[in-house]
């Protein structure tokens, strides 16, 4: 299991989004992890998607149970904003999945960001 | 920051969204109103074409070249079709300058307030008869997506506009006998955005688009894009 835990859900263009990962796989598992920082969009149209910043993680196979991975991902001062519109959305997330042959699902924790 | 690369989303802003920096501010010229290098050549080639195709259609009738005939008259008619094109633009860009906008301030952020100036010129003569400019500013999304088109199993592109702020400027009147239009308008961005956005498959745009009615002369629209990052005015 993966649980993403944020400092704030809220934070402002030019600002780290910062937070902790509590990885609890057993150990063999998977031997590593992915946290990104991704807007994407939602409406009327295609999606859109991009990954503004990310963070591999090893997962130690003699740690106990269960593994915490503090991350920081700064948000440039020109990336969108999250908007929300009439024909499109622009949403933020942090998302978390384990490396593994077969694409896994992500863990996701919204976050909003504001103009500076 | 003219000179650095704005990217507000997945896509960079186009370089020629960029105004030029001018001691009466930064200028966005039209480019939809000028008339470029590649006008011109494109209009070359299409007479050029003409003049080759033409008699070849007689030539080929009376070979009994069928094919070549109908494939000669398509040539003709997308040669004369670009050519009528080519020439309205012309004779527009003949009779107006270029439209342009001064700006004291780019890009520009929430809350921005100041004036911007319009200025167009005519070319040749005077107005005769007073004309009129009206001017709005505004905020669009613009979407693409695939649909399954219903003839085909291959997929049509759609896109759809919505426009989710704007403001219209009362329209002003160019006295006769005047050869410049030039209109100042106070802009307000609005403080809570929203901001330019440029994804591979989602925007959100500003505009400031002027339509000229000149009796006499032409009526046309000019159209500028904006660039409003998320930054907001302390």
């Amino acid at each position: 299991m993966i649980e993403i835990q944020l400092e704030r859900d809220t934070v402002r263009l030019g600002e780290t989004v910062t937070g902790k990962i509590i990885w609890s796989f057993p150990p063999a598992k998977f031997k590593e992890g992915i946290a990104k920082l991704v807007w994407y969009t939602e409406g009327r149209g295609g999606q859109d998607y991009e990954y503004v910043q990310q963070m591999r993680f090893d997962i130690d196979p003699d740690a106990g149970q269960p593994q915490i991975f503090p991350f920081a991902f700064p948000i440039p001062g020109l990336a969108p904003i999250s908007y929300d519109g009439k024909l499109l959305r622009v949403l933020w997330r942090v998302e978390v999945f384990p490396m593994a042959m077969i694409t896994m699902q992500s863990t996701q924790q919204p976050i909003k960001v504001l103009p500076r | 920051m003219t000179d650095q690369v704005i990217k507000l989303g997945s896509r960079k802003i186009e370089r020629y969204h960029f105004p030029q920096k001018h001691p009466e501010g930064y200028v966005l010229v039209d480019r939809e109103d000028v008339w470029t290098r590649t006008n011109t050549i494109l209009s070359v080639i299409f007479f050029l074409v003409l003049i080759l195709a033409i008699p070849g259609i007689g030539q080929a009738w009376f070979a009994g070249e069928l094919d070549l005939v109908l494939m000669l008259v398509v040539l003709c008619l997308g040669s004369v079709i670009g050519l009528g094109l080519l020439g309205r633009h012309w004779l527009k860009s003949n009779k107006l300058t270029p439209g342009e906008i001064f700006m004291p301030r780019f890009p520009l952020r929430f809350g921005e307030d100041f004036t911007l100036r319009y200025r167009r010129k005519l070319r040749h003569k005077q107005l005769a008869k007073p004309g009129q400019v009206q001017a709005t500013l505004l905020a669009f999304e613009q979407v693409t997506y695939s649909v399954q088109s219903s003839s085909s199993s291959s997929n049509d592109t759609r896109t759809e506009t919505a426009t989710v702020w704007q403001h219209q400027f009362p329209a002003q009147e160019v006295p006769a006998f005047a050869s410049e239009i030039e209109e100042t308008y106070h802009i307000q961005i609005p403080r809570q955005g929203p901001a330019s956005f440029e994804g591979q498959l989602n925007a959100v745009r500003w505009q400031f688009q002027v339509t000229v009615n000149l009796p006499g002369v032409t009526k046309d629209a000019s159209s500028f894009q904006l660039i409003v990052i998320p930054e907001v005015v302390t």
